[in-house]
């Protein structure tokens, strides 16, 4: 009997803290809410979501109000803060950064918009259809210019390893597209896959050994182990390419791919043309940023014996390793 | 008051999607005495064979029984592991959840969308808002009531035997291995048929949608443990009371970073409160 009480008192003090928290939500005088569900905790993705902030503060001020969470990489956690957002009639949109928590979002609400950033290919994961509420930018990099850049900087490249995870959307895209625009040049191309990040310092060491270009995709599993990927690619004296420009500041050799922050920015400028101006969401193409400029860090270049090729000299900007 | 019904609604919903691994879990480390970390492996397996087979327009209802036959062979692949090749409990759980992440990428790929029909599209769709609820709830009600009278069949009574006092099982003339596999194989199977329904649920599959899914059975069974430590509906209750716990982080609006040590002092507290209630 006793059980069941303290189990009602328990349920009841639940609830009322539900309400409470609930009552209290108004945030200020802010006219705009907007819910931001991030995938996971990662520099990439901080990037975007401060990006996103950053400029919307800076158009609305105090006028634009978020509440952010953060998944921490489970899916069922990304799908409860989804309903939660949903359940919050306050909240005028959503951002969401990465893929799973775009999906979340995007199975839980229908009605109110949906601003994606730092998703590689939204078009498969069939959230964009022509009445959808999901708009926002994609994180697709230009595999060609990429490639382009590898062969400048490194041309006598012959075999190129890919790394990256194997159970990454993203990075299994984008390996694919890397692997045929650099197969149409001659060249050959291995796959070094890891599972997690636990097996990558013995996968990329195989790399440096088999390959004599090392080659990454937008990926998580690499953002977060960079250093160990930079420095071991760095002891084998071998070139490190990777697609999200913040990494070569870790140590990777170049890269001409995505700059999150600025993917960020672009969709907290789709969110106000949506949100405030009251355009529709399929009405606003999914962009995808380019990059016109070359990161280069120059610590490693010197350590390999590289030069910057004069075609490329109006493009690069340099990088110091931290 | 509506907004706290949605909320309300979403918590059952998963609560009563992940007890199936609650039960799983209860099933193998309370019945049969083995900690089996498989769970993890098999309740992706089950979301990826349901997302393939909707895929290729199977009946939603099938995919959910072929992904329950799924987890229960990876249940029986535990049970070999550990009966023939006397791999310890933990190792036999984790080499099977390492092998199945390889076949899962085969099956469905990191990720899937599914367009088509699941078993909570099957409803008139003035019903559809409470369409998962309501499917949840009586498959959940139904698979329960069909496992409690199960356990009190003979060859239920001789699985308790299995974890508690197996010189029974041998005196009786019965093999321990074999319900050793039997208790795995339901173990995996509720799992499996967690990680389809999963899978039906969110429309979409993702290989990472496995992460922590043990800690999920876990931490749903031993809150269980509070209202009866019997196999029944109290593992629902407990994993209900898991998913109120996580969506209650949330709603504190902390600092982000401190989530998961909110969920755990959270935890520490209802288990804590558990010691101060009047022992039978």
């Amino acid at each position: 009997m006793n059980k069941i009480v303290l189990m009602s008192i328990l349920g009841v003090a639940l609830v009322g803290i539900f309400v409470i928290k609930r009552m209290q939500k108004p945030a200020g005088n802010a006219r705009y809410t907007i819910g931001i569900l991030q995938t996971a905790s990662h520099p990439a993705l901080d990037a975007a979501r401060e990006g996103f902030m950053q400029e919307l503060q800076s158009t609305l001020g105090n006028e634009v109000a978020f509440v952010i969470q953060n998944a921490q990489g489970s899916v069922s956690q990304a799908h409860s803060i989804a309903q939660q957002f949903h359940a919050n009639k306050k909240m005028n949109g959503f951002f969401a950064i990465a893929t799973p928590a775009a999906q979340a979002m995007s199975a839980v609400e229908k009605e109110r918009p949906i601003i994606i950033s730092a998703v590689t290919d939204p078009h498969a994961l069939g959230i964009i259809h022509p009445t959808t509420n999901v708009c926002g930018t994609k994180d697709m990099i230009d595999v060609k210019a990429e490639i382009d850049m590898l062969l400048h900087l490194v041309p006598h490249a012959h075999h190129v390893g890919l790394v990256y995870t194997s159970g990454e959307v993203n990075s299994r895209v984008l390996s694919k597209l890397m692997r045929k625009e650099l197969e149409a040049r001659g060249i050959v191309v291995s796959d070094f896959a890891f599972g997690s990040e636990a097996d990558v310092h013995a996968m990329v060491e195989l790399a440096c050994r088999k390959a004599d270009v090392i080659l990454a995709p937008t990926d998580n599993t690499v953002a977060s182990t960079i250093a160990v990927i930079a420095a071991t690619a760095l002891k084998h004296k071998k070139p490190l390419f990777v697609s999200d420009n913040m990494l070569v500041k870790s140590g990777a050799l170049a890269a001409r791919g995505v700059d999150y922050k600025t993917g960020g920015k672009r969709a907290a400028q789709i969110a106000h043309e949506v949100i405030v101006e009251g355009k529709k969401p399929f009405e606003v193409p999914v962009e995808q940023p380019t990059c016109e400029q070359i990161f280069i860090n120059q610590t490693t270049l010197e350590a390999l014996g590289l030069t910057i090729p004069p075609e490329l000299h109006n493009q690069v900007v340099l990088e110091e390793k931290r | 008051m509506i907004e706290l019904v949605e909320i309300a609604q979403g918590i059952v919903e998963r609560g009563i999607i992940f007890g199936f691994v609650v039960a799983g879990v209860h099933l193998s480390s309370r019945l049969i005495n083995f900690d089996n970390v498989a769970v993890e492996g098999a309740f992706g397996i089950g979301g990826a064979l349901t997302a393939l087979l909707i895929s290729w327009g199977l009946n939603p209802w099938i995919a959910l029984a072929a992904a329950a036959v799924a987890g229960g062979l990876s249940g029986v692949v535990t049970g070999l592991l550990h009966t023939r090749l006397q791999l310890n409990t933990l190792i036999s759980g984790i080499v099977v959840t390492t092998g199945l992440f390889s076949i899962i990428l085969v099956i469905a790929g990191s990720n899937m969308t599914l367009g088509k029909e699941t078993i909570f599209s099957s409803l008139p769709l003035a019903l559809a808002p409470y369409q998962p609820l309501l499917v949840l709830g009586v498959l959940c009600i139904l698979l329960f009531s069909l496992m409690s009278w199960f356990l009190k069949t003979e060859v239920g009574f001789l699985l308790h035997a299995v974890g508690d006092t197996p010189q029974m099982v041998t005196n009786v003339g019965k093999s321990v291995e074999g319900y050793l596999v039997l208790g795995l194989v339901l173990s995996n199977m509720l799992a499996a048929i967690s990680g389809a329904l999963f899978v039906h649920y969110a429309r979409y599959f993702s290989i990472w949608t496995g992460v922590g899914v043990l800690i999920i059975g876990l931490a749903g069974m031993i809150l269980a443990q509070v209202l009866s430590t019997n196999f029944g509906i109290a593992l629902v209750l407990g994993s209900i009371a898991y998913q109120a716990l996580i969506a209650l982080t949330f709603e504190l609006q902390l600092n982000q970073d401190w989530n998961k040590l909110v969920t755990a002092t959270l935890i520490v507290v209802l288990l804590g409160i558990k010691q101060w209630l009047p022992r039978k």
